[in-house]
């Protein structure tokens, strides 16, 4: 399953984030794809505040990955743009990370084989004045987000 | 000017010297006689040194100068870090060699007392994956604890290869020497504190190895600008040289917007007028009797301004209140190139807009502003941020600070004159003005930022040269500034 949605400005990319927090399951792996720049962190800005998150999103680049206890959920959020080795993974053990939590992977392109597979996949890219994201689903519990958020549209 | 390379860049250009048949060893061995080379060129007098050595091939070049330092009478000591068994064949085959050319070798012990005159960094070359762990965080502090010279090679321990950021602590060298071209994170954020005097080595790779491999950035001077700077023609009248609009100097801010005016003026604009809130009007004409002045109450009033304007510099001393945002909103419609800065940044900040004819000029605190971020992000990973304001914004960001970056949207440059002198207030309002000034005598926008960027770090050097860095103002720099943007007279 595929969505595509037009996002005006930063508050309808942060409105979209937050729409995903909604119906969030405890687990899920979502890749978050898209150029410098694109809006992938104001994504996540968006999903972290709904989900009661106060403080500022950092952008991990030296530890590679951020983690966030919030009321309900268990969120680590990747960023991979400076990953130089995909070994890298290994040794903060990533597949220590998934049991009952989220993942929300930047840059994924940078270690596919060393990740766990997506539930959705999103593709931002600007486009006009705004940002176009794609959403594709690979798993059931990634469908029934999809659906929801392809619905508040 | 300058290639540039990021780490996964320097691993292809080695994976293209092996293709061509220069093997890991013959680059290990040049690295090491370079080194050795390179310490005895600078410190001729240094009769012991001590090789600290890491266990990737930044250790078999410390193996390879250690040797090398030995044939030729120094007293050397080499400590290895970390175990000797999981070295790769290429290192082993040095530091067998350095063995059996007498060289003592024993492990790293903080307790033992060596006497050496200079410390070789051979600790993490630019394979230093995450962050250093605690050994090495002791190791590192020891060297900066010993008040010798320290030659490091390819890049001070501990500083990150692609972003300069230094998260715990790295080693503060004298002199660190580059091979195989500069890596970007020798130019910018906290690496400039840590890399001293920086030497290219390029391993004598041919060129159509160096060909092979594409760049991440270039470094460049205002001598890569100097076909743009040529003599002017005899028969030249000031309507050849543009003119540049500056707007700015709210109440209360009457001095930053007089700094960019005077910097568009000695880059060379034609003319120069500054349009200010009523309060300040005729400032320009009592700091400098060449420069037009304008009080400007309502947005009709920049209109036969905007109409005579080549380009418009907004945002030194704007200020922030409602006049700002008229003026901002009205430059925003002149249908002019824009440089934009200080002020007029933060407003632009909230503003959602892409444009391409552009520049901003943020120092890290603005640019934390337009990426709804902290300026500690910004100086994390400062090539990141200035490709992201560049990518949201459209047009040209230039990134202010130690190792200022230039990004268009095809390149990345790293300018890396200038000096903690220009810490100071106005520095910022002449670069925007010389900028302007640059483009509004014909030279394209990118080659105004760019130079624009290199003639303002250049003046500020030559400046603090002269008198010291304490107590530079950017005034100080003009009688430099018209120096260099007359290439030809200097």
């Amino acid at each position: 399953m595929k969505i595509e949605i037009y996002l005006k400005n930063t508050s309808e990319t942060l409105h979209l984030g937050k729409a995903l927090a909604q119906n969030l399951p405890q687990q899920c792996v979502i890749y978050l794809k898209g150029e410098l720049g694109a809006g992938k962190t104001t994504f996540v800005r968006g999903l972290l505040t709904a989900l009661g998150h106060t403080g500022a999103v950092k952008s991990p680049t030296y530890t590679l990955v951020e983690p966030y206890q919030l009321t309900h959920h268990r969120i680590y959020h990747f960023d991979l743009y400076r990953l130089r080795d995909p070994e890298e993974l290994t040794l903060i053990g990533i597949r220590d990370y998934i049991d009952d939590s989220v993942l929300l992977i930047e840059w994924p392109e940078k270690a596919s084989a060393y990740l766990p597979h997506p539930d959705i996949e999103f593709e931002l890219s600007i486009h006009k004045m705004g940002r176009l994201i794609h959403g594709t689903a690979f798993s059931e519990v990634g469908k029934i987000l999809l659906t929801t958020l392809s619905k508040k549209d | 000017m300058q290639k540039v390379y990021i780490e996964r860049q320097a691993r292809q250009l080695e994976q293209a010297a092996v293709a061509a048949g220069i093997t890991e060893e013959m680059m290990i061995e040049r690295a090491g006689q370079a080194t050795y080379e390179t310490l005895k060129a600078r410190w001729p007098k240094t009769a012991s040194i001590l090789v600290l050595c890491g266990k990737g091939k930044n250790g078999g070049t410390g193996y390879v100068a250690a040797r090398t330092a030995q044939l030729q009478g120094l007293t050397v000591h080499v400590r290895h870090v970390g175990d000797t068994k999981h070295l790769s064949a290429e290192v082993k085959k040095a530091l067998d060699a350095c063995e059996k050319a007498g060289v003592s070798i024993k492990p790293f012990s903080i307790d033992e007392s060596i006497e050496a005159g200079l410390i070789l960094d051979a600790i993490f070359g630019i394979g230093l994956k995450g962050r250093p762990d605690s050994t090495y965080i002791e190791l590192i502090h020891w060297v900066n604890q010993q008040h010798i010279p320290v030659l490091s090679i390819d890049l001070p321990s501990g500083v990150h290869v692609d972003t300069g950021n230094v998260e715990d602590i790295a080693v503060h060298a004298d002199c660190t020497i580059a091979f195989g071209g500069l890596k970007q994170g020798l130019l910018t954020g906290d690496a400039p504190d840590y890399c001293g005097e920086i030497v290219v080595h390029d391993l004598s790779l041919p060129a159509p190895v160096l060909e092979q491999v594409k760049e991440s950035a270039y470094a460049i001077s205002s001598r890569d600008f100097e076909f743009y700077l040529k003599p002017r023609k005899r028969n030249a009248h000031k309507g050849y040289f543009g003119h540049v609009l500056v707007i700015g100097s709210d109440v209360g801010f009457p001095g930053a917007s007089k700094i960019a005016a005077i910097g568009a003026a000695r880059a060379g604009a034609g003319l120069v007028t500054l349009a200010t809130h009523p309060a300040h009007a005729n400032q320009g004409v009592q700091l400098q009797p060449e420069i037009m002045s304008h009080p400007i109450e309502r947005a009709r009033d920049f209109l036969p301004l905007f109409e005579r304007a080549t380009v418009i510099v907004i945002g030194t001393g704007l200020g922030r209140s409602k006049w700002s945002a008229m003026a901002l909103e009205a430059a925003l419609n002149a249908n002019r190139p824009l440089v934009i800065d200080a002020d007029a940044l933060h407003l632009l900040a909230k503003m959602e807009l892409r444009r391409e004819d552009w520049i901003l000029v943020p120092h890290p605190g603005e640019a934390a502003s337009l990426l709804n971020t902290g300026s500690a992000y910004i100086q994390q990973d400062r090539y990141r941020a200035v490709k992201e304001i560049q990518m949201q914004f459209g047009g040209l960001c230039i990134l202010k600070g130690a190792g200022t970056l230039i990004q268009t949207p095809n390149t990345l440059q790293v300018c890396t004159s200038g000096n903690p002198g220009m810490a100071s207030g106005g520095m910022g309002d002449l670069l925007a003005g010389v900028i302007a000034g640059l483009y509004a005598q014909g030279l394209p926008l990118e080659i105004a930022a760019a130079s624009g960027v290199c003639l303002h770090g250049e003046a500020g050097d030559c400046a603090a040269k002269k008198h010291g860095e304490r107590g530079l103002l950017a005034t100080d720099l003009i009688p430099e500034l018209r120096t260099l943007v007359n290439p030809t007279h200097s």
